[in-house]
């Protein structure tokens, strides 16, 4: 690393600690004594105690994004905003928004490795088991109260695709927007967005709405691997758009509650993927909805049952025009399911959750098709069957076992125990030391499964789900009033690794061939002043993941991160929002790497104005500089250019 | 050095420093509240109390205690000196005039307020539900305002009288 990033990092750390260690916060104190009751009463308050004590309390290693953060950040994907959390990175195939976790990030998986939620409703499709990043996720963000990532297997809990995190929204109440609220937004690359919330209570009605749109031209491509004649001379212009509009909305009244959620994406493919042209009518389509009901049934306030019921519905689409020829694929899934959970507080030491879920995939199909010939076209129905158990044991005042078991049946793909034990020590009141093992698996999806291919690819029935057996070490600790400090150490071993090989010369085939190794070392530091809003986080991570039969490195894994971000109040009209983010090259497929990554953000966000007004302005990767991710096996190219430097300007209207 | 560090140098330097538009820690408007409930509430007459100070203890938060520590220093409350202690167990709850506690379990409330209200200790926290489950006062946040819920009936059972005027700006449960 060069001195200058060096001396950079420990600036950081020091400025840091400068401003929050061994401070007793009493500003204004003299002030709130000297007034009236009334004006008492009035005074805005800043809480900053509750991330500490999620994190500290919790038997799992989690990490919080607030509302503010995401805000005065301005994601505008999940992607964009996992992407400051330790341990996590990114990668664009112009397409998809892919997540890796922990050096985890295997070519094209669609991140079916991490469960994504929104407010407790798995958003992960059954037919590739994918999770949406991007704007295929359409939601919007400014409707999110806070985003929770739980690192390591979860399967104990939530079933399969729980082998690297659980990332679950949590949406804002109608009390809690209490209004209107309308954005509208310019960038770059013809980006045009606009995005509306709505919420309010009503007695003991809470219901809230936000829906959300955008056009994007995208930017032009030339990529020197494509060069010749056939293929456009390399160059990809007008290939890169994007359309997506999204809806959420939630409807409570006392213990009972409604929550629907649609999106609708399409996007051109400007890589040439699946040997696709660089010209022409080349997109994904993909549209997502679905409705949960529950049911709280209280019997006293440390004992309930919770019942649960969805419906859910995923349709994809694809062009791939190529060579002369249209090809064509398409799937949809539809499933349904129920839950039934209890939760009692069994006297002074226990705390036990149990439940039972049922699940139905009655549509899970996948059809690739030309303009003469259908190759490929079935439906394979499933269902799932769950039972889990956990207890939380006290053993003494401040140490905690926590205990849980999952059993999983699928009515095709096998069956599966997750267990998970967790030891938590708060040695003080914001401060623990955390034990952590569990075990989680991914059953194989459609694709993998049972895809066949004339001349190309082989089904395999027989293949097993892949597992993961995970240790962790967490030492959450707060350092100062204002400064929250989390180390991780962490292990883990996947295995029956669903990975594509060769079957024969020319036909591949999806085989449980992988075992890897991953261990590392995270250290985060979250700062907030407490009373004017100056934040900032630093996240390191020291990770190494590597093939566990032949020693390397796994491909598109980088071994170490340096995550930043800065939100700093300048004048009493502006917040200054600069980032900083560092990555070490990745191992391409073909065994190449990639250049480190040195990308900066700067924001600019006002207060608000003429009483109902915000505005805000973005500039990503400040310096324009040129940086790369790993491509996939769909494409030609080795590396695919991420973006260049984009500018985006919002404003936002509150009534 | 390039330019661009240098930039960032001074921004996590110097920007730090800034004053933005104040807004009150939840702690110190909590500290403020306890000095001015008190004028608004009657103990009931316990023999045994130190008349000497007025004691109150905190438990499970340090950082609180702190606060109220250096807050209430040279004040004094129903005539009295105050004195600031921090609770290693809630079971010395009951050498106090006040307390304030903090993580404790939702089990052990009955239990507490019930050794409370013999002593004459008025209880203050700020936990989801512990107003309901018998805690007199109880903070809360709502708007990002700080309030307070008074459990009439704990009050009762513990022979506080609580002025009307404390009662019309709380909720009652």
């Amino acid at each position: 690393m060069k001195s200058s990033y060096r001396l950079y990092l420990f600036f950081t750390c020091l400025s840091l600690s400068a401003f929050s260690f061994g401070q007793i916060d009493t500003a204004g104190i003299k002030n709130l004594f000297e007034m009236s009751f009334s004006n008492l009463m009035d005074q805005k308050v800043v809480t900053a105690s509750k991330y500490a004590q999620n994190i500290s309390e919790a038997a799992s290693s989690i990490g919080t994004i607030t509302a503010e953060e995401i805000k005065y950040f301005g994601y505008k994907t999940l992607g964009e905003a996992l992407n400051g959390q330790r341990g996590i990175y990114l990668s664009n195939d112009k397409n998809y928004l892919q997540v890796g976790s922990r050096g985890f990030s295997r070519p094209t998986d669609y991140n079916n490795r991490i469960v994504i939620m929104i407010d407790g409703h798995i958003m992960n499709e059954v037919v590739y088991g994918s999770a949406f990043m991007g704007n295929e996720l359409a939601i919007n963000l400014e409707n999110v109260e806070r985003i929770e990532i739980i690192r390591g297997p979860g399967a104990s809990v939530y079933g399969s695709g729980a082998m690297l995190n659980i990332v679950n929204l949590f949406m804002k109440k109608g009390s809690e927007i209490n209004g209107l609220s309308v954005s509208a937004g310019t960038g770059s690359f013809g980006k045009n967005d606009l995005s509306v919330i709505y919420g309010k209570k009503i007695k003991s009605i809470d219901f809230s709405i936000s829906g959300t749109g955008g056009i994007s031209k995208g930017e032009d491509y030339y990529f020197r691997e494509l060069d010749s004649s056939g293929t456009n001379n390399g160059i990809s212009r007008g290939m890169d758009w994007e359309e997506y509009f999204g809806l959420q909305s939630a409807f409570s009244y006392n213990n009972f509650k409604l929550s629907a959620g649609f999106s609708s994406r399409a996007k051109g493919i400007p890589t040439g993927a699946f040997n696709a042209d660089l010209t022409g009518d080349v997109k994904t389509i993909d549209d997502r909805y679905f409705v949960e009901a529950g049911y709280r049934k209280e019997f006293k306030r440390s004992n309930y049952l919770l019942f649960r019921s969805y419906y859910d519905d995923y349709c994809y689409s694809g062009s791939y025009p190529g060579g002369g020829l249209n090809y064509f694929d398409a799937s949809k899934g539809r499933w349904g399911g129920g839950e039934i959970q209890y939760y009692l507080e069994a006297g002074e030491k226990n705390v036990i959750t149990a439940g039972i879920e049922y699940k139905y995939i009655f549509r899970s199909d996948y059809k690739e098709w030309d303009d003469d010939t259908t190759y490929f076209d079935k439906n394979f129905p499933f269902s799932s069957f769950s039972v889990y158990a956990q207890d939380q044991i006290k053993i003494v005042r401040n140490l905690h076992l926590t205990a849980g078991l999952r059993y999983d049946r699928y009515s095709i793909f096998g069956q599966a125990l997750s267990p998970r034990l967790a030891l938590v020590y708060n040695y003080s009141l914001n401060s623990s030391l955390k034990l952590l093992y569990s075990d989680a698996f991914r059953i194989p999806n459609f694709y993998e499964s049972f895809y066949e291919s004339y001349n190309s690819h082989v089904a395999n029935p027989d293949i097993q789900s892949e597992k993961i057996s995970a240790q962790e070490l967490v030492w959450s600790h707060k350092l100062s009033k204002s400064l929250y400090g989390n180390l991780s150490i962490y292990h883990f071993l996947t295995f029956d690794l669903i990975d594509q090989h060769l079957h024969d010369e020319n036909l591949t085939e999806f085989h449980n061939i992988g075992k890897a190794i991953g261990y590392g070392l995270e250290y985060g530091f979250k700062y907030k002043h407490p009373d004017n809003n100056s934040q900032a986080f630093l996240n390191l991570t020291l990770q190494s993941t590597l093939d566990k039969h032949t020693g390397e490195t796994l491909s598109n894994s980088p071994a170490f991160m340096v995550k930043s971000g800065f939100i700093f109040p300048v004048t009493k009209y502006f917040y200054i929002v600069p980032g900083f983010f560092f990555e070490t090259g990745r191992k391409t497929l073909a065994g190449n790497k990639t250049g480190n990554l040195y990308l900066f953000n700067l924001g600019i966000n006002s207060v608000r104005f003429l009483k109902h007004f915000e505005a805000s302005l973005k500039v990503r990767n400040l310096f324009n500089r040129a940086y790369y991710s790993p491509a996939g096996y769909e494409h030609v190219q080795d590396v695919l250019i991420q973006d260049s430097r984009n500018i985006y300007f919002k404003v936002t209207a509150n009534f | 050095m390039a330019p661009v560090f240098k930039i960032f140098l001074f921004i996590n330097l110097i920007i730090f420093n800034i004053e933005g538009k104040a807004q009150y820690n939840e702690n110190v408007i909590r500290a403020a509240y306890i000095e001015r409930l008190t004028r608004f509430v009657e103990w009931p007459q316990i023999t045994s109390r130190d008349t000497g100070y007025f004691k109150i203890g905190v438990y499970g938060d340090a950082e609180f205690y702190n606060i109220l520590k250096i807050a209430l220093i040279d004040k004094s409350i129903k005539s009295r000196k105050v004195t600031v202690i921090e609770l290693s167990d809630y079971k010395e709850i009951e050498t106090c005039d006040l307390c304030y506690l903090s993580g404790i379990s939702y089990n052990d409330i009955e239990k507490i307020m019930a050794s409370a209200n013999k002593a004459g200790v008025l209880i203050l926290s700020a936990g989801k539900d512990y107003g309901t489950k018998g805690i007199h006062i109880n903070f809360y946040i709502e708007e990002d305002k700080l309030k307070f819920e008074i459990n009439r009936k704990a009050v009762s059972a513990g022979n506080f009288k609580i002025s009307s005027l404390l009662m019309n700006n709380s909720k009652i449960i």
